[in-house]
């Protein structure tokens, strides 16, 4: 950027070669009579914007930079159709009006439908601002951080806070950047699954279910994504399967696809439903039973403070408490309250105490005396286990 | 991600109101409110907004922006008065970032749902009823539980005062009681972890906060060291316990095959001939560690050292134990 004043000379150049950047700097390499496409939409917006009255395209053919070069008539509008469709995919409205008492017809873009009302922020609002835009910095693998850093970007105009607060801020606040799984690259499609959900395109892709260690084609309207302990999932209707399902983005081998057509999601769907649900009531097929879980006084203020729907948790003597959820997955339900060790013991129903009995037990029995040597059995191929 | 080619443009649309509200902004402070760089700036946006003009195209129809001793001016700009609208998936994206911000764990979580109501405020109503809809396809698992203690710690970090916390501590699988000076407050996977000096250890630590069991201000104060840097607390190990010297060799066999092998980095993996694999891994916390093999079932065996294999051996006794010890009495509710 460099100073600029009334006699510069811009306007002389844009009417004799239309340089590029006529005070910044040498074109850059484009011929110099092109206008590129960004230049001719932010003209036409500062025309329409600056125009009192609806204009006629008429008036801007031939005159709007970008519109004034000798393209075909024909060329010029529907030059002027894609612009307009895609100022209005950015959030510029420009809408047509028929003639009206006064003699205007044509094109503008209403300011009350262009303009971001004012959003008069407090401290704390304009801080947490802050905190989300240096998250959509740094968070490359979250495929809304483009548009989050855009949407910052334009309600930072009402912050009251200073760069440099706001910096400060971020010093002691900072949101988590989604890590990229080990197993593979999920990027370009979770960006293609994001589009897919907002605009509610059907998708294929090829799936690796690892409970049942298979690998399938799969059909599916996506109505949902998530990120939930280190992983992105996708949950949507499996066509071949008539069900919903939840998939985890890197267990898609290959790249996913969208395919014709729409679907309709369901009015009551929220896919936090899906996303957050403990393993235990993944099932759909199967009937719930109640659990019942002891869990010790050290550790039983947390699930006070975390109970989901449906869960509840009274108190025992000493201090303890008594965790009562519902489970769908019998298997998955040992396997939770296993991870609290001795801290908590399955109390009922009997038959799924004796199961996590069981579970310890056969830990136990592998563990009790020294390790055997590893099997060498040289017949059998290396690779997947198979059951 | 694929090239936005709008993204100049959205830049100027941006940075023309936000210079005109605030004529003479440093260079420096305009690259922080915008999270652009100075060079986007100069370079990208200036360029396009210079280029910006309307018919008869005199040169004050022209958009002038200019820098001067480090300072950013506007000129002939008055029809760009604010910025466009947000669109549906910008809405969408700030909002789902706002959500750990608006968890019970976070002391701006009122600020939060204040913002989140004007931000919808701002929308036209078409809009708002489709982010609503759109909103429950998209989302982030923000947990929060202790807003009991929320407001101590609120206090401590913004008038720097000492904390007095008890502690679950997963590592020591013990609840220990410890004085804390809070530094910043960092989210991971839908937690908030409060970075701070822990005086006992005198070392900087992260507190996972939903395992705050009590927390008291108490008069003592200090300063942040100005070599803290949050940024450094960005990745998993920060987190989980770090990686100790002690290295397990773990076999894995059947179903938990699979489970592992997703879950471990290959290089620390050896398939054997009979399809089970053998594992090195190195092991933070014991009782961490522990809690993470149990999930795998009898899938797993510890093959070495000694004492951790013991150490399993012992931890499924005393879990048998307690599943077979007495039931304890419900306290009944008057």
């Amino acid at each position: 950027v460099t100073t600029s004043d009334e006699d510069d000379d811009r306007s002389e150049r844009r009417q004799a070669a239309r340089p590029r950047a006529a005070v910044t700097g040498p074109a850059s390499g484009e011929a110099g009579d092109k206008i590129s496409k960004p230049e001719r939409l932010l003209n036409l917006v500062a025309f329409l914007l600056s125009s009192r009255n609806a204009v006629p395209f008429a008036q801007i053919k031939g005159r709007v930079a970008g519109y004034d070069d000798d393209a075909s008539p024909e060329a010029l509008e529907k030059r002027f159709d894609r612009d307009k469709a895609e100022l209005r995919a950015l959030g510029v409205p420009i809408v047509y009006e028929p003639l009206d008492e006064h003699g205007h017809e044509g094109y503008r873009i209403p300011r009350e439908q262009y303009f971001l009302p004012e959003i008069r922020l407090g401290v704390e609002e304009a801080a947490a601002l802050a905190v989300v835009q240096r998250y959509a910095q740094e968070a490359k693998g979250d495929p809304l951080a483009r548009p989050l850093a855009s949407a910052v970007r334009k309600v930072v105009v009402d912050s009251p806070l200073s760069g440099a607060a706001a910096a400060s801020i971020t010093e002691q606040h900072m949101l988590g950047v989604p890590t990229e799984p080990a197993s593979g690259d999920v990027g370009p499609n979770l960006e293609l699954l994001t589009d897919a959900v907002l605009r509610r395109r059907p998708v294929r892709f090829r799936y690796y279910a690892i409970g049942r260690d298979e690998e399938s084609a799969r059909e599916i309207e996506p109505y949902g994504l998530g990120w939930n302990e280190g992983h992105w999932y996708l949950v949507g209707r499996d066509r071949g399967r008539e069900d919903v399902r939840r998939f985890r983005v890197d267990r898609i081998r290959g790249r996913a696809r969208i395919v014709a057509g729409t679907f309709q999601v369901p009015e009551d769907f929220d896919v936090a439903d899906h996303v957050d649900r403990p393993a235990f009531r993944l099932r759909s097929d199967a009937t719930g039973e109640r659990v019942q879980v002891e869990l010790r006084p050290e550790v039983a203020f947390m699930a006070r403070d975390a109970l989901r729907q449906g869960w509840t948790l009274e108190d025992l003597h000493g201090g303890g408490g008594l965790l009562s959820f519902e489970a769908t997955d019998r298997r998955a339900a040992v396997r939770f309250v296993a991870r609290h060790l001795q801290r908590a013991r399955i109390v009922a129903p009997a038959t799924l105490r004796d199961e996590a009995r069981d579970y310890f037990g056969a830990i136990l029995a592998a563990h009790e005396g020294p390790a055997a040597a590893a099997p060498a059995r040289p017949d059998r191929r290396a690779g997947r286990a198979r059951r | 991600m694929t090239r936005d080619p709008y993204e100049s443009l959205r830049h100027a649309l941006a940075i023309i109101p936000l210079v005109q509200a605030h004529q003479g902004l440093t260079i420096e402070e305009l690259a922080q409110r915008t999270g652009l760089t100075e060079q986007q700036i100069t370079d990208e946006v200036a360029k396009l907004v210079m280029m910006c003009g309307v018919p008869p195209y005199a040169p004050n129809n022209y958009v002038s922006i200019w820098l001067e001793k480090g300072r950013v001016y506007v000129r002939f700009a008055e029809q760009f008065e604010r910025p466009v609208r947000l669109v549906l998936q910008e809405a969408l994206a700030l909002l789902l970032a706002l959500k750990p911000l608006a968890s019970e764990d976070h002391p701006f979580a009122p600020a939060v749902r204040r913002l989140r109501s004007k931000l919808l405020t701002a929308l036209d109503p078409d809009a708002q009823k489709a982010l609503r809809r759109t909103e429950r396809a998209f989302h982030r698992t923000a947990r929060g539980s202790s807003a009991g203690r929320i407001g101590a710690l609120r206090e401590a970090m913004a008038r720097c005062r000492e904390l007095r916390i008890v502690y679950w501590s997963a590592h020591r699988a013990a609840l220990t009681e410890r004085v804390i000076r809070p530094y910043a407050m960092a989210e991971h996977d839908g937690d908030w972890y409060v970075i701070a000096h822990d005086s006992g250890r005198d070392e900087v630590v992260s507190f996972r906060v939903d395992r705050i069991k009590e927390a008291e201000l108490l008069e003592g104060e200090y300063e942040i060291p100005a070599d803290f840097d949050v940024k450094a607390w960005n990745r998993d190990r920060d987190f989980v316990p770090r990686p100790g010297r002690t290295v397990a060799k773990v076999r894995f066999t059947g179903d938990a095959v699979r489970w592992a092998r997703e879950e471990l980095p290959r290089k620390d993996v050896v398939v054997e001939p009979d399809g089970s694999i053998t594992a090195q891994i190195r092991v933070g916390s014991e009782v961490w560690f522990l809690a993470w093999l149990v999930q795998f079932g009898p899938g797993f065996e510890v093959l070495e050292p000694a004492e951790l294999r013991e150490k399993v051996a012992q931890t499924c006794r005393e879990v048998l134990a307690f599943q077979d010890a007495p039931p304890t009495a419900v306290i009944s509710q008057a």
